[in-house]
Parts: C-alpha cells; structure tokens; sequence
C-alpha cells in the first residue's frame, strides 16, 4: 500500500506545483494585454486563473493533510500512555476521513449533476472544475487511512 | 428544530472537534454538517456550492502571489540583501539584531503580506542568531513572531485583500489605512527592543559607516522595488490587487533567478510547491469558514444579535472597543482568515447601525486579529516561531505578553482617533489617488 500512497502524493505534488506556475500565467497575460498591443485582449485569462485556484487549493488541501500541515489547536493536554496517543490520533484521522468519505459522495454527485453545465467564458465542462471536490476527498482518505494503519502498527510495536 | 437549536449544534460540534484536535478547516466543515443533514430545507451540496464560490474569486488569486512572492525573496537572496541595509540602517541601536529583526519584518512587510511567512523565514534567520549572541531564547522567539505581524498590517496584505473581498470594502483604502498603524507598531517594537538591551545588556554593534550605508542601499535598491511595484501599482490603479502580487511574482523571480541567480529549477520547484500547499491550507479553510458563515446567515444569527445590542445605541467608538475585545478572544482560537469570515459577518450589521466607518472597522479588526496571531494557543506566528527552533510555547509567554501590552494602546489609540488613522484611507479612492 505505501508505494501506491507515495506515488499518489508525489502526482499530487506535481500537480500543485505546476498549477502555482501556471496561475501566474493568465493574469500577466491579462496585464500585457491591457498595456501593450503585443498580444490580444484575452477574455478567458481570469476563468482559466479562477479555475487553476481551485484545484491547487483543493490538491494542495490533500498534500497538507498528509503531512499534517492543516493547523489545529493544543488545547487537551498531551496523552502519556501509548494507548492514549493512538486513541487521540485515531479521532483526528477519522474526523477527516470522516469527512472526506461525506465530501466524497457529495463531490462526486455534484460533479456528475453538473456534466453538461459549460463554463461562461470558456466553455469548459463545469465537471473538470467540480471533478476537484472528488479528487481532494479521495486524498484525504487515503492519507488517512495510511495514517490510521500507521499508528497501529506503532501502537502494537511493529 | 430552531434556528438557534441549529446555531448552539454547529457551535458545540466546532468546539468538539476544535478540543479533540481536529484541524480547524476540517473542524468547520464537520460543524456544517448536521443542520445540512437535519434541516428539510438544505441539503448537502450546500457545502460544495458555498464552498465553490467562495473559490472562485480573482480577488483570492492574490494570496498564492504574495506568498510566492516572498518565498522567492527568502530563497532568492532578496532577504540577505535587505538584511545587510538593515544592518547599515539600526545595528548601532542598542539590541542590534533584534532591531535588525523588526525593521526587516517592516521590509518584509511591504513585500510579502503574510505575517506567517515572514514568521517562518524569519525564524530561522534570527533565533538562533540572537541567541548565540547572548539574547534569551524566550526573548528572540518573542520578538521574532511579534514583529512578523506586521506584514497583515503594513500594505500589501492577505487579510486586507480577503476583507475588502468579504465586505465590498476599498482595498486601497485599507491598505492606506494600514500605513499608520504598522509604522507605530514597530517603533513600539523597537523602543521595547531597546529596553530590554538595556535592562538584559544585549550586545550592540558598532555604526556602519556612511560608505557601508550607501553601499548596501544600492545593493537593496532592486529587492526594495517590489513594494512600490505592488503597493504604489495598485494605488495609481495600474493594476487590481490580484495583478499587483503577479508582477511582484515575476519581479521577485527576475532578481532571484537572472540577476541573483539563487534559485536553480529545483529551488523553483520546491517554491512552487511549499506556496500551493501554503495557499491551500489557507484557503482551504476560508471555504469551510465561508459554509460556516453563509449557514450562520442563513438563520439569522447576525440579525439576531443586531436585535440584542441595538437597544444598548453603542456609539462608533464603544463599537470599536467591542469589535477589538471579540477579534482579541476569537483570535485566540480562530485563524484570522475564517475569523473574517465568520466573526466579521455578524458584527457588520453592527457595526453598520453604529455608524462606525467600514474601513476603520477593517483596520481596528485587521490590527486585533494580527494580535491574534501572537495569543495561545492558536497563535499562529509564535507557534512557527517556537517549532523552527523546538521550544514550548508556555515558555515565552510572558514576553509576548510584556511586548503585547504596549502594542494593544496603539490599537486603543485607532478606535479613539479615527480621524487621524483614516487620513491617508481618505486620499484614495478603489482606483487610486483622488
């Protein structure tokens, strides 16, 4: 399983990455535009910009939530028994998988309900947008579920 | 079920999942889900609506930028360069790193518009510097994660661009309103520098001479660009906020790549991604806020409150106290972005029926809630600041609070006089100078 979890999260990686580089794109192209007679009044640069956020936001969401960079609050003082660290990371691990499996079902009926929707400018079927609510849910299954897997394993010494 | 029932339920399950330690963007969108669920007349493609368009905005395009902005000027080498005019500019003050410390957060600031970025670069550039020139650990990390609020507060600034989206306030004026305040903050940060080298006796460097001065002004003059390409491009309405952090994007990359040559294509990609993840956590947990928020709308709990403190004709100024004293306590709890969103909300109606100016309103909030960032335990610029050199957050309270207390009259100074703070707010317009 954890060669399958790290190719997913290295693809994830890549796809965040490249969607920052590419965000920049259309907005210096929409400022050219303006200021210069070089290129063309582009009319879909800020569709393009607007969708390329919501997948890095949304592949970003699940890279962060592998490696536990979404913040949360120390409120409860630390368990000291190792039946205490599992139970109190179990319950954070299953409050996003949780969530996800919900985000899941939801993202995916959304998305299929929304196939022969067309955006306004560009005409991109509005699925490829909705398609990273699904897409975002999955990862943070996977990742927790391979954490869930991983605080057993430690809580019974292997 | 009441709408005040549903209110009570979605408060109880985020405090819940808050206290068990689930992160907050997961903890908000966990609280949506059972009146979605319970109520007849929603259902759960609420969330993902909600959460859509709160995504699909060109406004929010600017967060990614600033940030990608900045970590190219801490990889690029911009940072170093500033640092040494820092260096020419303060180190003869008494606690000479530490004022190091917060003019370049000063700097920092009109650049990157982030203060847990700069908390993040900064950390690791002068805590374990200070302290082995015989500043107190507590001390460095204090200072360090204090300063670094003010790049929420001096222009540009996420929080400010995230407000203005929020509550159809002018951006530019709220950048202008912010000028005054993060000025004052660190010169209070700086006087409170230099009594502690005084008390402490923190080591002081000799004064650059005018030649080491000029020398590192002209190094600085490319890296010190950038704020004037952001900040003065959106103010003479060159560009839209979200236009001003991509040029800052592609200048910043100019000078680290092609004329600093610091960041190689692996460095660029590590950038690339460290910023998206950075963004998404962000901006993720604005659209879980955002459900949150719309939900709270939805069963008129902003209105609610309007019918309880209306009878009490709070003027602007007690409405300001009131607005700081909630920013201050949710701050403690809440990232400033969903706080925004959330809080900000239901006291705008509020604050409306007091007559209470919609950007002093953006700047008093703006202000409490970077002080947010600095209050356990969900201070998000001291939690950095003590994870990059591996201290206990309980161990530099103290002087947090010491450098806060100081701190907290400057903003008691913006609710009492309005008048001087909305000065410069008052010479812009959204589209630039009058």
């Amino acid at each position: 399983m954890k060669p399958l979890t790290e190719a997913f999260f290295v693809m994830l990686k890549f796809c965040v990455a490249t969607l920052v580089g590419l965000l920049v794109v259309p907005v210096v192209l929409q400022i050219a535009s303006r200021y210069t007679e070089l290129i063309p009044t582009f009319m879909w640069t800020e569709e393009a910009a607007r969708f390329c956020l919501i997948w890095t936001i949304m592949l970003g969401s699940s890279v962060a939530a592998r490696e536990n960079l979404h913040f949360d609050i120390d409120l409860l003082p630390r368990p000291r028994t190792k039946l205490g660290v599992f139970l109190s990371r179990a319950i954070v691990v299953l409050a996003i998988a949780g969530f996800g499996l919900a985000f899941l079902w939801m993202g995916t009926m959304y998305a299929w309900e929304a196939r022969q929707e067309l955006s306004e400018i560009t005409e991109i079927p509005m699925i490829w947008m909705y398609a990273a609510f699904p897409v975002a849910a999955v990862g943070w299954i996977v990742f927790a579920v391979e954490k869930l897997v991983a605080e057993a394993r430690a809580l019974r010494g292997i | 079920m009441t709408a005040s029932t549903m209110a009570l339920m979605m408060f109880g399950t985020l405090f819940g999942a808050l206290i068990l330690r689930v992160p907050v963007a997961f903890a908000l969108g966990f609280a949506c889900l059972p009146p979605l669920v319970m109520d007849d007349r929603l259902n759960l493609t609420v969330l993902l609506s909600q959460m859509f368009s709160a995504f699909n905005s060109f406004l929010l395009l600017a967060v990614p930028f600033f940030l990608l902005a900045a970590n190219l000027m801490n990889t690029g080498g911009i940072t170093d360069r500033l640092f040494a005019w820092t260096r020419s500019m303060v180190g003869h003050l008494p606690g000479s790193l530490a004022q190091i410390n917060v003019v370049l957060s000063v700097l920092f600031a009109g650049v990157s518009g982030s203060s847990t970025a700069d908390a993040a670069s900064q950390a690791k550039l002068f805590v374990n510097a200070q302290v082995k020139e015989g500043y107190d650990m507590s001390f460095s990390i204090s200072i360090t994660a204090v300063s670094a609020i003010l790049a929420v507060i001096i222009p540009p600034s996420i929080l400010m661009i995230v407000w203005g989206g929020v509550f159809n306030t002018s951006i530019s004026q709220l950048y202008m309103a912010g000028v005054l305040p993060g000025l004052l903050l660190g010169m209070v940060q700086m006087g409170m520098v230099y009594a502690y080298a005084k008390v402490r006796k923190y080591p002081t460097y000799e004064r650059a001479s005018l030649k080491e001065f000029w020398r590192t002004t002209l190094i600085a003059i490319p890296a010190m660009v950038t704020p004037g390409l952001i900040v003065g491009g959106k103010l003479l309405g060159w560009f839209t906020a979200t236009e001003s952090g991509a040029i800052a994007v592609l200048y910043a990359a100019f000078l680290a790549v092609l004329v600093y040559r610091e960041v190689n294509f692996t460095g660029l990609r590590k950038v690339l991604l460290d910023t998206g993840v950075f963004s998404a956590v962000s901006l993720f947990c604005l659209g879980t806020a955002s459900v949150f928020g719309w939900l709270l709308a939805y069963y008129k709990i902003p209105q609610a409150l309007v019918t309880v403190i209306a009878p009490l004709e709070l003027g602007p100024t007690a409405m300001g106290l009131m607005v700081v004293a909630v920013f201050l306590v949710v701050g403690c709890f809440l990232d400033a972005i969903p706080a925004i969103v959330i809080v900000g909300t239901v006291l705008a109606p509020l604050v409306a029926h007091a007559g209470m100016d919609p950007v002093h309103f953006g700047i008093v909030s703006i202000v409490a809630l970077a002080f947010g960032l600095i209050t356990p335990p969900y201070g998000l610029c001291l939690l950095i600041s003590c994870a990059a050199v591996d201290v206990k957050v309980r161990t530099v309270l103290k002087d947090v609070f010491i450098m806060l207390a100081p701190m907290l009259l400057v903003l008691l100074a913006i609710v009492l006089f309005p008048e001087v703070f909305l000065y410069l707010p008052r010479l812009v317009t959204e589209s630039g100078f009058k």
